[in-house]
Order: C-alpha cells, then structure tokens, then sequence
C-alpha cells in the first residue's frame, strides 16, 4: 500500500505551515481513506467527521491569522476509545462500561491535545476493557493486521496502532499496563511510546491496574511520539498520581547524536532464552549492530530477577483488574465477551499475600534498574520474540514471548521502534527502556536510531496486507 | 487434572460470587496450575522474601518510588455500571 498524503506529523506540520496543505484537505483526505480501509482494519469504533472537519477549519484560520499552537495544530489523530473526549460515548469496547461514563467531558490528555490544535479523527478500538484476546464474536469491530489482514494488530491499543499503521491517522493516543502500546506498535511497524508512570495525567481513562496503567503516544517515529508527549504530559490536579516535576523539551533532545551513549543489551532473558525465534535474534543483533555503528557503547547487561519481575507484574495488574471488576464479573457475567471475562477472572486466583509479595519483588526490581543504570543509560531488548500472531492461534501461547510488563511494574519509560521485518515479512520491534523519568534519552535513542533506519518509514505490503 | 485444582478453583470462584459456565471453569481449572507455580515462584526469592513492600510513602515524588495506587477515576462521576 502506498500514502496520499505526508505520513508523519513533522512532514505534515511543515507542509501546513508552508501552505502546500491545508488541515481540512489533509483531514478529508484521511477520512476518504478510512472510507475504504476501516471495514478492513477494524480502526475505528466511532469517528467524528464533523466535529474534525471543524477543528481543521479552525486551524487553518488560526494559521491564516498568524496563530501557531504548536506542532499539532491541524494534525488529525486517533484517541484510544477508554479514553474520554465528549465528542462521545467512551466504550471500552464492552457493553459493561455505564453509557454515561466520561460523556461529554474530555480527558486531561485529550483537553492538551485540543488546546494544541489536534484534529481528533474518532475513537479507535481496543480490547474490552484493554484486557483479555481479540473477540471476534463480540459486537465491536474486530481489528485486524494491515501487514496481513488474518493476523492481529496486537493490543490492546489496536485500533490505534492498525490506523497510524495503515495511514488513517498520522498518529494518537494509546494506553499500557502490560505492553498494550508497545505490542501493537511493535506487530504493526510503528513507534509507540509508554511514558514514566507519572508523567501523563491518566484522568478520564477507564481504569485497568491503578498502579501499572500509563497513557501515551503512537505514530509513525520516534519524534512524532516526542511531539505528543510534549503536549500530554504533566501534572494535572485530576489525577494524584502525577509528577510536579518540570517537564522538559523532549524534541530538543532529539539530537541525533549516540556517541558515548551506553547502551545496555539484555540478552539474558531475551534472545538468548531457549525456543527464542532465530529470526527475530538476527533482527535484534542487527539493531545493535547499528546503534554500535553511530557511536554508542554497547554494554552487555543482566537483569537479575526478570522472571519475577515480569511475574509481579501480570499478578498485580491480575489483582487490581480483578478488584476494579470483581462486583461486575459476578452480576453481568454473561454481558463481558468470553476472552475478557476469562482474563479479568484470573484475579480470583491470587491470594492477598500473592499481591503483597508481588510489591515486595516491585522494590526490588526497581533496585535492580537502579543498579543496571548506573552501567548504561539505556536498555534494550526485543519487544516481542514473534510476528504478529494469526487472529486464531492460543492468545495466551504469545505472552511467554512479550517482553513488556516488567517495565510497568517498575514504572520506567519505554518505547517500541520498528527493527525489520521477521517471519513472511512482518514487522518486529526493538524496545529501548530508560530511567524514570528519562523519556527524553529513551526518545533520543529511538530518534537516532530511525535516522540511520527506515523500517519505520515502510507501508505494509505482502500478499495478504490491506490495499 | 488434581482435585485440589478443581476444589481449590471452584471454591475461590465461589467466595468471589462468579459463576462461569462449566466449561470455562474446567478451562480455568486446566490453567491455574501454571498460574499457581508462577505466584509461588516470586516466593522462592530471597531477596524479594526480604525486600521491603511499596508503601504509600513511596509515592512522594523525588524517589524511584513512584508508583502511587490512588485512584484516577474520572472526570466522570459514574464508574463502570456501578
């Protein structure tokens, strides 16, 4: 498949403010092609055409009038649908949530964007309740892969990945409790940020793990996802858990620059575990090969503790979904779809000294960063150790190769960047993992990295892509 | 699969008052014994035995300890069919 229009948000704000593009044009040009592939893809629950039409037209005015918001003035995205805007109805792709939940009010994330001059597209879908496999059953589209329409997008910001993926929108929100920005983005080729927990209000979101669930951007690079943190983050009086700190330039920091810079590579636990796909260990070694090339020191490091770790995490966000949704499993049974039901039960199974002790190996894997830290500046490792699954293939088979959760418990920031493609030509990712509170760095590596690559650049083709 | 799977699951499905059809709770019983070992496992740590536990004051900005578990419910008044 090939685009009609800029394909990233830096392309797009320098033709807009060029006058070589108009939003509305670039708005209208984005629908026309969600006209076509949305049926396919399974993007979008609900999209606003008009109201969308409308905030192009504004920003095209407040250009003619000399007003600049920054660099998301006219640009049309894609907001996850558990999250609130008051276009509508937010759904979580479920039939449980209340329908008058959030309606009418917008998310603290979505109110940036808004104030910024973003063009939001629609609502894009996701798992139920961010949680659980794909339901093809269920009364909600059924995402699909643009690189192979008969596998999955990943999740469960799926609607959001498949749409930057596929070019119905130059980027949007997601959000991650276990992987669910990095995942997608890694299966469909694009760049996906999950921010320091803290950092982004997460107010208006409907709730998964408290403690692990973080909102962030998706688009095609690195840079575009800086351009959206950029406007998303920062305290808000709506949500506690947010960071007073300062926050800093992240597109400054983008300076292309890796000489010096330490890069830590986890092998460990990663590509050197038995079964791994070769494939993928080729991929990963070529990644490194080249961040080694543009002048970074790689650092061979170990993460005492992972398998903890990531076990503490799936028991954590275990116990807190299972308490957000205990009373509801138990009256509305039947109104979940049969993969989220399944998934949200499985916290009935952890005992209370289960989620104590999974705070305990918490504390200690954050030591554990600490100490990793102090060698490098950065962490990589694969994001997954597979393509993108078949819609039919055992759901929970593809989590012993996901390499995301760890890093919610520990709140650290981490981002997925196309590396290549793997088997029959689907795309991998590489996840580059950084302090708390050092997205910039992770963000600076991700951006020199797509600098001397283009797999970020490349549409889906193959046999089976969407056309 | 044991009975103390099939006793075990059924009893903690009961004391949570879901009911599953049956065969999603033989699908559950198959699966808690892989789900049981892994929480077993974070036990089997000695540093993690002994390592303290997050607690509220961790949440105070400024320390690595950041991942506060307040609740961020909203803008909406309503919660989920509650």
């Amino acid at each position: 498949m090939t685009n009609d229009h800029p394909a990233t948000i830096a392309e797009a704000a320098l033709a807009l403010r060029s006058g070589r593009l108009t939003s509305v044009a670039l708005t209208r040009q984005l629908q026309s092609r969600a006209d076509v592939l949305d049926a396919k893809l399974g993007t979008f629950i609900a999209r606003f055409d008009e109201s969308a039409l409308a905030a192009a037209k504004q920003a095209d005015a407040d250009f003619a009038a000399g007003i600049d918001r920054g660099p998301l003035q006219g640009i049309p995205l894609g907001i996850k649908d558990i999250i609130a805007a008051r276009e509508g109805a937010t759904t979580a792709c479920s039939k449980v949530l209340d329908p008058n939940w959030g309606r009418g009010l917008d998310a603290p994330v979505v109110a940036r964007l808004r104030a910024q001059g973003a063009v939001l597209l629609g609502k894009t879908t996701t798992l139920e309740f961010a949680m659980g496999p794909p339901d093809p059953e269920g009364p909600f589209p059924l995402h699909r892969n643009p690189w192979d329409l008969e596998r999955w997008p990943g999740g469960s910001s799926s609607g959001t990945g498949n749409g930057v993926a596929a070019g119905l929108m130059l980027g949007g929100l997601g959000s991650d409790t276990g992987g669910s920005i990095r995942i997608p983005a890694a299966l469909c080729g694009i760049s996906g940020l999950k921010p320091t927990f803290g950092l982004v209000p997460r107010s208006g979101v409907v709730p998964l793990a408290h403690s692990l669930d973080t909102v962030g951007p998706m688009a095609r690079s690195a840079r575009d996802c800086a351009t959206i943190l950029q406007a998303i983050a920062g305290p808000s009086a709506d949500d506690p858990t947010t960071s007073p700190r300062p926050i800093p330039d992240y597109r400054s920091a983008l300076t292309g620059e890796l000489a010096g810079l330490r890069i830590g590579v986890e092998r460990a636990h990663h590509s050197r575990v038995a079964g791994f796909d070769p494939a993928c260990r080729d991929r990963f070694e070529a990644a490194v090969a080249e961040l080694e090339r543009a002048g970074a020191r790689i650092v061979e490091v170990r993460f005492e503790g992972y398998p903890e770790i990531a076990t503490a995490a799936l028991v954590t966000s275990g116990a807190e979904a299972f308490a957000y949704h205990r009373r509801d499993l138990a009256t509305r049974w039947a109104d979940y779809g049969r993969g989220a039901r399944h998934a949200l039960s499985m916290g009935a199974f952890y005992g209370s000294a289960d989620y104590v002790q999974a705070q305990k190996v918490r504390t200690f894997g954050l030591a554990t960063l600490r100490r990793v830290l102090a060698d490098c500046d950065v962490i990589v490792t694969p994001t997954m150790g597979l393509p993108a699954p078949r819609l039919d293939e055992d759901f929970w088979a593809m989590m012993q190769w996901t390499y995301t959760p760890a890093w919610n418990l520990l709140g650290a920031p981490a981002l997925s960047v196309p590396m290549g493609p793997i088997a029959g030509g689907l795309p991998s990712g590489l996840q580059i993992v950084g302090g708390l509170f050092d997205d910039a760095t992770v963000l600076r590596v991700g951006d020199a990295y797509q600098r001397i690559t283009a797999w970020h650049s490349a549409w889906p083709t193959g046999p089976r892509a969407v056309a | 699969m044991s009975d103390d799977a099939r006793t075990t699951v059924r009893a903690l499905l009961a004391a949570s008052g879901i009911a599953p059809t049956a065969a999603e709770v033989e699908a559950m019983i198959q699966g808690y014994p892989a789900l049981r070992a892994a929480a077993d496992a974070l036990y089997a740590d000695a540093i993690a035995r002994h390592a303290p536990t997050f607690l509220p004051t961790d949440a105070i900005d400024g320390t690595d300890g950041i991942l506060a578990t307040r609740s961020t419910d909203g803008p909406a008044a309503s919660r989920a069919a509650r």
